[in-house]
């Protein structure tokens, strides 16, 4: 999502203002980001052709050729390996599947659930980690080698105040596993600053 | 996670980078995440058979009112962007407490919609020009308002 946002500190003062809101109606009435991608999709997919897509793009603050390459090309691989080729099989999103697909991935995904490190029964008081203790095991966490890069004023700050740490379901509580405890980032609201 | 939403109880991570921002305090950062209900966790006991009741009970099996809604929470910004000019009708006027309205908005020209009828969300009028309307407003009394913000009712 950082990757699609487009933003640029280079833009003047109008141009970031109109499209700060633009993109705060793309995330309008969101509650998670499947939602973010259902809208960008739905937008997508009804405005057809190539130059509308542009011209959306270009407007909203969008990166098209980033969203045809990661989000579009990227479907039709996922989909062209699970769908029927006897059929003709073209189906357009729908918003009453929705809930189904959360539960669905859910349960693909039951050992990444995570809930409030708040809500166990002996809350630990976590301190903030030294600088060092970034740098270890990084390549356990480091699922994907692309950039990576973040503006910490958009994300963190006016967002969700201090980012929320969370454990993973099925850990225990008295368990001082790090690799079960996550800081969350809401990255429909992640910028990126590279372009 | 959104704003306007309320906190995260229980979510899915779908991915998870080493956490490089400062300060942290954890070393592994979750992004994508999906937002889910306490009560759907029973499909992680569920066996074959019980699954695709489950996952019917969230889509077909529900209401379409309950489908359109979620629909217009998520589009009403592209619907009625800030700036437009939109009808309204008075529900309620009070000079001291602000008014509540209600605004028919059109989802078929957006074409993001697969509707074409009219769907009502709910307005609060925050500032209202008195030179532009000769009559006191009451209720029942269409008048024209400028969109500036949304909110989310919880």
């Amino acid at each position: 999502m950082q990757s699609i946002l487009e933003w640029d500190r280079d833009w003047d003062t109008y141009k970031k203002r109109d499209i700060r809101l633009q993109h705060l109606a793309l995330v309008f009435g969101c509650q998670d980001d499947l939602d973010i991608y259902f809208k960008l999709w739905i937008i997508w997919e009804k405005l057809g052709t190539t130059k509308r897509r542009q011209n959306w793009c270009k407007s909203a603050g969008i990166n098209y050729n980033v969203f045809k390459d990661n989000i579009e090309e990227e479907r039709k691989k996922l989909i062209g390996t699970v769908m029927d080729w006897r059929k003709a099989e073209n189906r357009s999103l729908l918003i009453d599947k929705i809930d189904a697909l959360r539960v669905l991935i859910a349960y693909s995904l039951r050992s990444e659930l995570y809930v409030p490190i708040e809500q166990h029964h002996d809350e630990q008081e976590l301190t903030y980690l030294d600088w060092e203790s970034y740098w270890d095991e990084i390549d356990h966490y480091e699922e994907y080698e692309d950039d990576f890069d973040l503006d910490p004023a958009v994300t963190i700050q006016g967002i969700i105040g201090t980012p929320g740490v969370y454990r993973r379901m099925d850990a225990s509580a008295d368990s001082h596993d790090d690799t079960s405890l996550i800081e969350i980032i809401p990255s429909q609201c992640v910028t990126d600053n590279r372009n | 996670m959104c704003h306007g939403q309320p906190e995260l109880e229980i979510f899915v991570a779908c991915q998870r980078r080493a956490n490089f921002l400062r300060p942290a305090r954890a070393k592994t950062l979750a992004l994508n995440l999906i937002r889910l209900k306490r009560e759907w966790l029973n499909v992680l006991d569920a066996d074959l058979a019980q699954r695709p009741f489950i996952y019917a009970s969230l889509s077909r099996w529900r209401e379409h009112a309950d489908h359109q809604l979620y629909q217009l929470r998520l589009f009403l910004p592209l619907l009625i962007p800030i700036g437009e000019e939109v009808s309204a009708n008075i529900k309620t006027w009070d000079n001291d407490h602000g008014s509540d309205v209600t605004v028919s908005v059109v989802p078929g020209k957006s074409q993001l919609f697969d509707t074409t009828d009219p769907l009502l969300v709910s307005g609060i009028i925050v500032d209202f020009d008195r030179s532009a309307h000769s009559i006191k407003p009451e209720p029942g009394m269409e008048i024209q308002a400028s969109v500036i913000d949304y909110q989310i009712e919880c």
